[in-house]
Formats: C-alpha cells, structure tokens, sequence
C-alpha cells in the first residue's frame, strides 16, 4: 500500500508521526547532552531551558583528564574496550569454523550439534549465572578480564553461529568447488574465499556481539566487579550515589560511553542492516 | 572419505561445541540440580531437599513483588514494543532514498546505548528535582501543578520504567518487522486495491496476518528482555522493593545472601515462565499464513 502516492491527510500523519519518532529516539541522548554541557546552577531552576544555558566541556575534560574520578573513568573505559573486543574477536574465532561446517560440511552429528546450538540460544544469563560464579571461584579466575571476556563470549556464540550459518548457506558453492580442484585445503577456502564473501554476515555479527559485550552489565558485576577490571557500564551506576548533586558529570560519562557503539552504528549502518536482515530472513 | 569429512567437520564445530557445552549447557543442568539441593553459604551440605527451595522462593514476599513488577514491565515492554516498533516500522517504509537512511539511523540509535547508560540519561528526564525534563514540561503545558516522583509511584513507575526499557528495545523490533514488512509481494495490495479495499481494511486483512512470524519474534524477544531485565531498572530506583525485578531477585539471593539453592530455584522458575511464553507465541502467533 505504501507504494500508492500519499493523499495529503496521510502526508501530515507521516510528517506528524516522524516528529515523535524522532524526538522520542533523540530526545534522552539530547537531554543528556544538554545536562553535561550546563552548569550545575541552570539545571536547578523551573523551568528548564531546552539549550545549554552556557556550554562548558569541564565535565568531559574532568572525566578525561581524570580529576573527578582519580583516573578511575580511564581505567573502566580501558576495561570496557578490552572485554567489548576481546569477547568479539573470541566469538567471530569461534563461531566462523562452526558455522562454515554447518553450513557447508556434510558429518554425523552435524544435526544434534545444530540443535544443541540452536537450543542454547533460549538459554537465559541468570540460568548459568552462579555456576559459572562457582566455576570461576574453583579456578581463581574471577575478578578477571578473561573471565568476562569469556562467559561474553559464551553469551553471544550460538546468535553469532546462527548469523554466519545462514550467510555462508546463501553463498554460491562454485568458487569453493573450483579452489578445492586447484588443491586448496579447507583452512585456505575459509580465510580467502568464504571470509571475505561472508563480510557482511561477518560485519553484521561482529558489530551484534560488539553492541552486546559493550552494554552487558550483569556478566562484568559477577565476573569482573572489582574497580580494576570493571567495565563503565558497571563504574556509572555508582555515579548516581557518588555525585548524585553533580548531574553534569554523571551525564558526560553516560555519553562518553556512548560514543564508541554509537559511531560504530552511524559508521557500519548499511552493513549492519543488510546483514542481520538476511540473518532474519532465513 | 566420508570419515575424514567426518573428522573435519566435527573438528571445526568441536571449539565453539565446547564453550557451549562447558559454559551454557553444563552450568544450566548444575542449576536445575542445585534448585532441588540444599545449598547455602551456612549450610553447603548439598543434601537433597525435593521442591523446598522452590516452596520457599514462591513464598518469599521479596520473590512475589519480583514477579508482580516483572508482569508490569512484561506487560508495558510487550505493548510498547509491539506498537512503536510497527509504527516506526510503517513509518519507515513510508520514506525513500536519503530520507529513509537517515531516519533509520535516528530510529537504530538508542540499540547502541547501554543499558545502564539509558537508565541514567532517562533519569534527567524522570527526576523530580531541577533538570526533570518531563516534568518541567509538564508543568509548562498546565498539565501537573507540582513536580512529581514518577519513579516513586506504585504503577507509573513500572509504566515510566518500562518505557525506558522500550526505547532500547524498539529499533531491534523495528529492524524486524521492516524485514516482515518488505519480504510482503507488492502484487498483494494492488490486487487487493483492484478490489476496492481502504488501507484501513489492507492492514488488518493483509499487512498484520502476513507479518505473524515478525510479530512473534518481536513479542518473544519483548519477552526475554522483560524478563531478564536488571540494569536499567537498578540504576532508576536501585533496590527498591517495589520494583525490583525477577532477575535482580535472583542476584540478590545468591550475591547478598548466598543462597545459591534459592537463587537456583527462582532461576529455573524464571526461565519456566520464559520458556511457557515463547511456546504461546510460537504456536499461537508464528503461522504462515497462506495467500
């Protein structure tokens, strides 16, 4: 139906309806950024202004600088790329092999594995949450950035596997065919051929696991509460009592911790889509 | 040679077999156990004790409350999701060209926030005091004649809760159904529009029944959202009995108190209650339909 031109009544449904879209997506990061750019005295007073009433960076230099929280903010930021990328390089190693043998290799047991796969991916964090607290305990691991890295990775494995498998599937079989009569053996056919085919699967996963392991907040509380292993997602929380009259800061750090996934959303939209649609669609 | 096909196929699986077997499939059956032993930091005697912990976590008023505030996030998320996600869904697909990737971009953003960084940017927007945009806005219109303590109220605090879990739970949702929504032969509505059919009536006889398996994926993952939920629920109110949810409950039990047997069992009685949804919305909502 969308296909039909607009009479003018569903013109301004259209119009009217995007503004609340976009206010309700934008609104909470602008207000956000509003509230770290004033100064502390502007935001008291009724009513609000809708624009900083004076732009000051000082709390995104204090926290970068790291006055306000003794370096702290550093630490967490330096812990969330560790743990973000790290438990995306594991998974993408992991779940890359997997899915090209699901998807390509004919072995026994390939269906029960699948299914087994498939079935874990209804299992919820809180299940395995204290075995795995004990698990870590038995081997001294925890308050490590390997342990959160890890259990992340176990997180995010049978969701990555389930979007390469259905990429590499859609993949004409010929190229491999023919690399195969040229003598290449299955690790060449991998790495040159279905990885650089499978980008987008590849892009879309990654960026799926990336977002995940970023914002995860109950797998680094367990595994990584300590303050030199903590994440932000964990430290920022604590703001709220720490400088709970000083809303500026709190505000500059949410957005700091933003920035990354933010960026890479903006930067890989495209991409991203197109991949996790054809995951979706098959 | 189907032997070494065998062998390199398992080989390649075998890794990521592993990690699933070790750190999903063994730690889940260790809590199905566990729920039915005796097992506290007092008493870690692991005896076993039949069904008591889960008699004794359904009894718990702290668990009871938990429940009833996750039923009220289940419910606002499940709406919120459903309704914002088709409209935004809609809306995009109403749009062309540059339009259309900007927009998308707008509606995909608040995937990329953090949980608890969501909760703390709706908190400006919820408070009471000063910055309280809401309120102050409120205000403005004559709508409230004071500042209110949304957060603080019995049920508009679930519901204002809820919402924020919404907004990062929509674009995942919109993805989805503009995925439905696009894979719908054009050829359907035109003939339908040769038939004489409004768009009011193309809707509910062609765009909603075809959308059924979007809209289960949409629902079911509203589903396990609401149910998992922790962390923007922690950073709005903390602990706050009243809103405290299943998840955080089960924290609690094992984290503060260290009683892992009832952190077991509330566990395994959240995933039931996970697992008895996403089978209604299978069965019930997941059907080709046939045109």
């Amino acid at each position: 139906m969308q296909r039909r031109r607009l009479g003018a009544g569903w013109r301004t449904v259209q119009i009217v309806v995007g503004v609340l879209i976009v206010l309700w997506s934008l609104a909470p990061l602008y207000w956000g950024l509003v509230v770290s750019l004033s100064t502390p005295e502007s935001i008291r007073i009724y009513p609000v202004s809708i624009l900083p009433a004076a732009i000051s960076g000082g709390n995104f230099a204090r926290l970068l600088n790291g006055s306000a929280t003794s370096g702290a903010f550093l630490v967490a930021a330096g812990n969330s790329v560790i743990q973000a990328v790290g438990s995306t390089v594991l998974t993408l190693l992991l779940a890359l092999p997997a899915a090209y043998a699901f998807a390509r290799l004919r072995f026994r047991f390939a269906g029960a594995l699948l299914a087994m796969i498939t079935l874990t991916l209804a299992v919820p964090i809180y299940l395995v949450l204290i075995p795995l607290f004990q698990y870590a305990t038995a081997i001294g691991q925890v308050n490590t950035q390997q342990a959160v890295i890890v259990v992340l990775a176990s997180a995010s494995l049978p969701l990555a596997i389930w979007i390469l498998r259905s990429h590499i599937v859609s993949l004409p079989a010929d190229l491999e065919s023919a690399a195969r009569v040229d003598g290449a053996g299955t690790a060449t056919v991998l790495i040159r051929i279905i990885a650089p085919l499978v980008a987008p699967g590849l892009v879309a996963a990654a960026v799926v696991v990336f977002l995940a392991s970023w914002g995860a907040f109950l797998i680094p509380l367990v595994y990584g509460g300590s303050a030199d292993v903590q994440p932000l997602t964990v430290l920022i929380p604590t703001f709220a009592s720490k400088f709970s009259s000083d809303l500026g800061l709190q505000a500059a750090a949410g957005l700091l911790a933003v920035v990354p996934p933010v960026a890479l959303v903006i930067a890989l939209q495209r991409h991203l889509l197109s991949g996790l649609l054809k995951g979706a669609s098959r | 040679m189907q032997r070494r096909s065998d062998r390199l196929g398992l080989l390649l699986v075998a890794p990521a077999a592993l990690v699933i077997v070790v750190l999903v499939l063994a730690p889940s059956v260790q809590s199905i156990i566990g729920s039915f032993q005796r097992y506290s930091l007092d008493d870690p005697s692991r005896a076993f004790i039949g069904v008591r912990n889960y008699l004794e976590v359904l009894t718990d008023t702290g668990f009871d409350q938990a429940l009833l505030n996750t039923a009220g996030y289940f419910v606002v998320i499940t709406l919120c999701a459903f309704v914002f996600g088709l409209v935004m869904a809609l809306w995009l697909q109403s749009l062309r060209g540059w339009a259309r990737a900007a927009a998308l971009t707008v509606v995909i953003l608040p995937w990329a926030v953090p949980g608890t960084v969501s909760g703390v940017l709706w908190s400006f927007i919820l408070r009471p005091t000063g910055a309280g945009l809401l309120n102050s806005v409120l205000r403005s219109l004559g709508l409230i004649d004071s500042y209110q303590a949304w957060l603080n109220m019995p049920v508009a605090g679930i519901v204002a809760i809820g919402l924020t879990v919404a907004w990062s739970a929509v674009p995942l949702g919109v993805i989805v159904l503009l995925a439905g929504l696009e894979g719908i032969p054009q050829d359907i509505y035109e003939q339908s529009l040769v038939d004489g059919a409004t768009r009011m009536k193309q809707f509910f006889t062609i765009t909603l029944p075809l959308l059924r398996p979007a809209i289960a994926i949409v629902l079911l993952n509203a589903a396990v959202l609401a149910i998992g939920l922790f962390d923007q629920v922690y950073v709005l109110v903390g602990l706050d009995p009243l809103k405290v949810t299943m998840t955080a409950q089960i924290y609690l039990y094992a984290f503060r108190d260290f009683g892992f047997g009832l952190g077991f069992a509330a566990s395994v009685i959240a995933t039931l209650v996970t697992a008895a949804i996403s089978v209604v919305y299978l069965r019930g909502v997941y059907r080709e339909e046939e045109y």
